[in-house]
């Protein structure tokens, strides 16, 4: 599969945009502000060029002020007339004074062509109230109403555009696979009285952002999305989410039970959900959510399975785990409680694991990093900061695993490891200060290196929490098991089973903020900013221009 | 006599002083919410993070006074009454500087997210990175009080 093109590129990228600029003849762009409004696809922007034929005074800013508060006036006396009409029995004829008025106004409003059809519903509208047909009066007037809106709405679209003599020049985004329809439908309801350009994204430019995520990815979206849109040339960051997510939430919330529950609360709202039904704000959410939790359940039950805990009880299912070794040290990946590990004081194999996990995730972070500046074609930039970064990273883990402590005496590191110290410090330091420095500065390259070495240092370092959660997880669910300890049969299943809902309820919260947390701010550091902006087209709703 | 008196001490130390620090949260927290939510409902459930947070400060002293109440009958040692007293101590000064951090940059974050909601994903930082400092005030007392009664590992 190819990145760059298809379905791959569309899941994990924003979708390819278009930037329009057109210039129509007066007239007729209210026509063409419908057309736009009604494809929904088109987001109106101003460039910077067009910013600048401003400044230049080649283009005048539309004044539309006027003929809005008339639209406004006129919309004001309609909806008098409506309320009149609403109050009128069949027998008493209302007066026609308020759309008297209104008619007034519409004769010194300037594009007589559009406000024609106005015209006529007025006529039809006092035409039925004269008869008596109350309804049909009611349905004309609202279709008045509509069709001053959908005038509004154009105006206030004019407010936003450039005019040059009888014309009107906008400009603005449109997703690559709509531009030749768009543009068609600009000319034909123009009627040839248009001159529409096409132009691909320059490098100044900031398209607007349409992320596709599949449909069974939103939740992950969401939770990815509300740290920041991803920006045009980022790519979108749900997909990764969706598969780091419940893996780091699962090794934090390890219980075979738990992840049981949550697996069953998780059906539970599938079920509900195509069943259908109305639900409350708060269950709303969990209906709406279904698979999300039934993907954290899985995890926990794996976790769990790591950890051989159930429902907090340790030494019913024996942890399963193996270990690998990094350097001189040997990870433990399960294979023991962490409860148990409490009690006989030995915290140091967690602790490892927390890192390593840290490390990795990091270290796909910058993966990313790398594969967005490649896929965006910017070669440079990716030799001089993914690449030495990522190197340095991994190359830093690698020995701290091996030496462990000895990192510290410095002496020993450079008298007896010195070519590990080069091949993993020196060499893509160098290439980083040089690279970023013969780009952009010397200054800049120094400050930037200090950053990315103490940053990353501290975000692993901030991955203990895993560990700390995780114990604190089965220290809580083990709590409740040592309070009913010699009670009757009775209490003690109500004290675990409250114990439980706790669990579940407060340690399942406070867990969930953290990897939330983990991914905001540890992980997207390294590869995202999200200063997308948001893609906004043009649409008649309610008030008009949305 | 002093080693019976201090792991008690410590007891109360572990879960008195982050149960002071996580109502002050709370409380800051909790009075803006319920002004800004009367303005704008819609923000109490993004809000309510900073809550939560502060309630899990008071969950850590709770865990760390636990852990200590059953370490108490292995603790025979002057050394080792002292590490649990330590062990409090950390996670109760840990707890009250997180609570001060959650209480004021939380409420700020509610009273903000009135004018621009927007502005959540960035100021929640604060109120999290305030919170990491409990986390990291646990994970220390967890280390210390793993050592208690525990014979040293011979090198």
């Amino acid at each position: 599969m190819k990145i760059g093109s298809g379905w791959v590129r569309d899941m994990i990228k924003p979708l390819k945009m278009k930037k329009i600029r057109a210039i129509t003849y007066r007239p007729y762009f209210h026509r063409v502000a419908a057309v736009l409004a009604e494809s929904g696809v088109f987001h109106p922007f101003i460039s910077s060029e067009a910013e600048d034929w401003l400044r230049k005074g080649l283009v005048r800013r539309v004044d539309v002020s006027k003929d809005l508060s008339k639209i406004d006036a006129i919309l004001g006396s309609i909806d008098k007339a409506a309320i009149e009409l609403s109050e009128t029995s069949s027998i008493d004829l209302p007066s026609f004074k308020s759309l008297d008025e209104a008619m007034k106004m519409l004769e010194d409003i300037e594009d007589e062509g559009y406000l024609c059809r106005v015209k006529d519903l007025l006529e039809e509208c006092r035409k039925s109230i004269a008869e008596g047909y109350i309804d049909t009066a009611r349905s004309s007037l609202g279709k008045l109403r509509d069709l001053v809106g959908t005038y509004r709405f154009s105006l206030e679209f004019m407010s936003s555009t450039l005019e040059v003599c009888d014309c009107i020049v906008f400009e603005g985004w449109t997703p690559a696979g709509y531009v030749e329809k768009l543009c068609e439908d600009i000319k034909r309801a123009s009627e040839g009285y248009s001159i529409v350009e096409v132009a691909d994204p320059g490098e100044e430019d900031h398209p607007p952002t349409v992320i596709e995520t599949p449909r069974t990815l939103k939740v992950f979206e969401r939770l990815a999305v509300a740290y920041g849109l991803p920006s045009y040339h980022e790519f979108n960051p749900a997909i990764f989410f969706s598969i780091t997510f419940p893996i780091i939430f699962g090794l934090m919330f390890a219980d075979v039970g738990h992840g049981l529950l949550l697996l069953i609360l998780g059906l539970a709202c599938i079920r509900a959900k195509r069943m259908g039904g109305e639900y409350g704000e708060i269950i709303g959410y969990f209906v709406d959510n279904g698979l999300f939790f039934v993907s954290l359940g899985v995890s926990s039950i794996i976790g769990g399975l790591l950890y051989g805990d159930i429902f907090g009880f340790h030494g019913v299912i024996h942890p399963i785990g193996f270990s690998i070794r990094i350097g001189n040290t040997w990870i433990p990946i399960g294979g023991y409680n962490p409860v148990a590990m409490l009690e006989h004081g030995n915290l140091m194999p967690m602790f490892k694991f927390a890192l390593f996990v840290g490390a990795i995730h990091i270290t796909l972070g910058l993966l990313i990093n790398l594969a967005v500046k490649l896929v965006n074609r910017e070669y440079l930039e990716a030799l001089t900061e993914p690449i030495p970064w990522l190197w340095l990273y991994v190359g830093l883990i690698y020995m701290v695993f091996t030496l462990k402590y000895d990192i510290f005496n410095i002496v020993n590191l450079f008298s007896q490891h010195l070519t590990m110290v080069i091949v993993a410090l020196v060499i893509p330091l160098a290439l980083m200060i040089l690279g970023k420095g013969l780009l952009e500065g010397f200054m800049e390259a120094a400050s930037f290196t200090f950053e990315a070495v103490i940053s990353t240092i501290g975000n692993t370092v901030s991955y203990g929490r895993v560990m700390a959660l995780l114990l604190s997880h089965g220290m809580m669910s083990s709590m409740f098991i040592q309070l009913s300890h010699g009670m009757s049969l009775p209490v003690q299943i109500a004290v675990i089973a409250l114990g439980t809902f706790l669990v579940m309820f407060i340690e399942g919260l406070i867990v969930f903020v953290h990897t939330v947390r983990l991914h905001w701010v540890e992980w997207f550091s390294k590869f995202y900013k999200g200063e997308g902006i948001e893609f906004k087209p043009l649409r008649i709703g309610k008030g008009g221009y949305v | 006599m002093i080693e019976d008196l201090l792991p008690v001490l410590s007891v109360l130390i572990a879960s008195g002083a982050p149960s002071i620090g996580a109502i002050y949260a709370i409380t800051t927290v909790g009075t803006t919410m319920a002004g800004a939510g009367t303005e704008k409902p819609e923000i109490l459930t993004k809000a309510l993070i900073a809550v939560v947070l502060a309630e899990a400060i008071a969950i850590y002293g709770l865990l760390t006074s636990f852990m200590l109440v059953t370490k108490i009958p292995t603790i025979t040692t002057l050394a080792d009454s002292y590490k649990a007293l330590i062990a409090s101590l950390i996670m109760g000064i840990s707890g009250l500087s997180a609570a001060i951090g959650i209480a004021r940059s939380g409420s700020a974050m509610a009273g903000a997210m009135l004018e621009r909601p927007e502005t959540f994903s960035k100021n929640v930082v604060g109120v999290v990175l305030a919170e990491a400092i409990a986390i990291y005030g646990l994970l220390v007392a967890f280390m210390l009080i793993a050592q208690i009664g525990v014979a040293p590992i011979p090198h």
